[in-house]
């Protein structure tokens, strides 16, 4: 605010704010989900939305008109929470992915019939089980399944949004699945809605 | 692309390749392993697509972004003057000007008085009648800790105060700070002629009391049933604390934000302002 504030009048500023709102405002709901999922907490999401606006607005003087505003967004968002909110926040351990790749193979060895992946263990699980083993995926895979998974964003727009390209998309987003899967497969075992035959195997 | 990836593309609706779409699907028919891959991807998909339904953003969080926003757009447009940074860089540049040296002498000697306790006690004695906010503050806290005035609504968390306040209409933003020995306790909302007004209380681990009341400062704007010296506004727009002791009880008003801020408390001047003003940020 203040870098507009020293060079801007208040008819440039009341117009910065008129294009700010037409631009940026309507993608509050998509940066709030996201920052939901990244944090896993409601306060959390508040806070980190209101930074990205915060901040946005504050250098909206320098978004370039007519490219895409929700990938610039997406970006302050996720600069936000690298910078601000996840200094201050104890990261959970994230699983390995290494770990997952044999725990897949073991399942591979074991022959095991499709129906496997069918059957509806995951569906006793608890959102709150879901959202934790989301949050212990490692970020970048993380942010992808997000966008693509919750969002519904096409691998071009997530490839906007985070700044990789397209490829490296789909391979993240192929092993978060997996990881994914992994996690609640070991979730929906615990507490007995899956087949004890397979487990996650971790690596010697 | 590796062929577990084209399956994860497949499953996203992601490839055009009419061939590649075909040769996909016969392999997901046939291979045992290629489709427990195509199972994996699709399922973690529609998992997450139906656990996590697209959630509307809080009006109370887009009143708040779109008011913080508006309140810097259109309170601090013009700069009339330049900020501290220029004017320092201005003297620099003439150091060793003697005009300048005897206007940076003047400055000193004017800012001085402002920050003694003398004139904080001035300050503290203009303040008299029932629409002072100061006496209103100091009078509520009295009720407090004579067990007069009960809490409306009652949390330890203090986003939940805050949220409670902007539900029940209070129309300005509020702070209410996590304090490391202090605990909120809740949440008290006045009226003055429809404008709801905010009070915070915390307890600490002695069982002392600390009230923080907050108002935002347009609100004492010609206002006959809350208000402030004109003195004492221009003295904490000018980023002054008022600190009074007042037999066992302290009270403290500043400006934080757009907020006039009293805080209240039956424990010590000292404590209140290392243990709750350095959080008050």
């Amino acid at each position: 605010m203040r870098a507009h504030s020293n060079t801007l009048n208040k008819r440039e500023l009341e117009k910065l704010y008129t294009e700010f709102e037409k631009e940026a405002l309507p993608h509050m709901n998509s940066l709030y989900n996201y920052a939901l999922r990244m944090t896993g907490s409601e306060d959390d999401a508040d806070d980190l939305v209101q930074e990205t606006y915060l901040k946005a607005f504050r250098f909206f003087d320098k978004f370039e008109k007519g490219t895409n505003c929700k990938a610039w967004l997406f970006r302050i968002l996720k600069n936000s929470y690298i910078n601000d909110y996840r200094k201050h926040v104890k990261e959970p351990d994230k699983i390995d992915y290494e770990d997952i790749q044999n725990f897949y193979e073991t399942i591979k060895s074991d022959e095991v019939e499709s129906k496997h992946y069918e059957q509806d263990a995951f569906s006793n699980l608890l959102d709150d089980d879901i959202s934790k083993a989301l949050t212990e995926l490692p970020e970048d895979f993380r942010t992808v399944i997000i966008l693509s998974d919750i969002e519904g964003f096409t691998y071009d727009e997530i490839a906007d949004f985070v700044d990789i390209p397209v490829g490296t998309v789909r391979s993240r987003l192929h092993r978060a699945r997996k990881m994914l899967y992994a996690l609640l497969f070991d979730y929906a075992k615990d507490k007995g809605f899956a087949p004890k035959k397979l487990s996650k195997r971790k690596t010697t | 692309m590796e062929l577990l990836e084209e399956i994860t593309s497949f499953a996203d609706n992601e490839l055009k390749d009419p061939v590649v779409i075909g040769r996909l699907k016969k392999l997901i028919r046939q291979d045992e392993s290629i489709r427990a891959e195509y199972l994996i991807q699709s399922r973690i998909k529609n998992l997450l697509n139906e656990r996590f339904a697209h959630q509307a953003v809080p009006d109370y969080l887009t009143d708040r972004i779109i008011k913080n926003i508006y309140k810097n757009t259109s309170d601090k447009p013009i700069p009339t003057l330049p900020n501290k940074e220029l004017i320092i860089e201005r003297f620099l540049k003439v150091r060793y000007e003697f005009t300048s040296l005897v206007i940076l002498l003047f400055i000193l000697l004017v800012s001085i008085p402002f920050n003694s306790e003398k004139t904080s006690e001035m300050l503290a004695l203009q303040q008299t009648g029932k629409a002072n906010l100061l006496v209103q503050a100091q009078n509520n806290f009295y009720d407090i800790i004579r067990g007069k005035l009960n809490l409306h609504f009652n949390s330890s968390d203090p986003k939940d105060v805050i949220k409670y306040f902007y539900n029940k209409g209070v129309a300005y933003t509020t702070v209410v700070p996590r304090c490391p020995g202090w605990k909120v306790e809740g949440a008290v909302i006045s009226e003055i002629d429809g404008i709801k007004l905010a009070h915070s209380i915390y307890k600490n681990s002695k069982g002392e009391i600390l009230y923080l009341y907050q108002v935002d400062e347009k609100m004492l704007n010609n206002n006959p049933k809350l208000c402030l010296t004109g003195d004492l506004c221009k003295y904490l727009n000018n980023g002054g604390a008022l600190k009074i002791k007042d037999k066992n009880c302290s009270f403290v008003m500043l400006k934080h934000s757009r907020n006039i801020v009293a805080i209240a408390s039956n424990t010590n001047l000292e404590n209140v302002e290392t243990s709750f003003l350095t959080y008050l940020k």
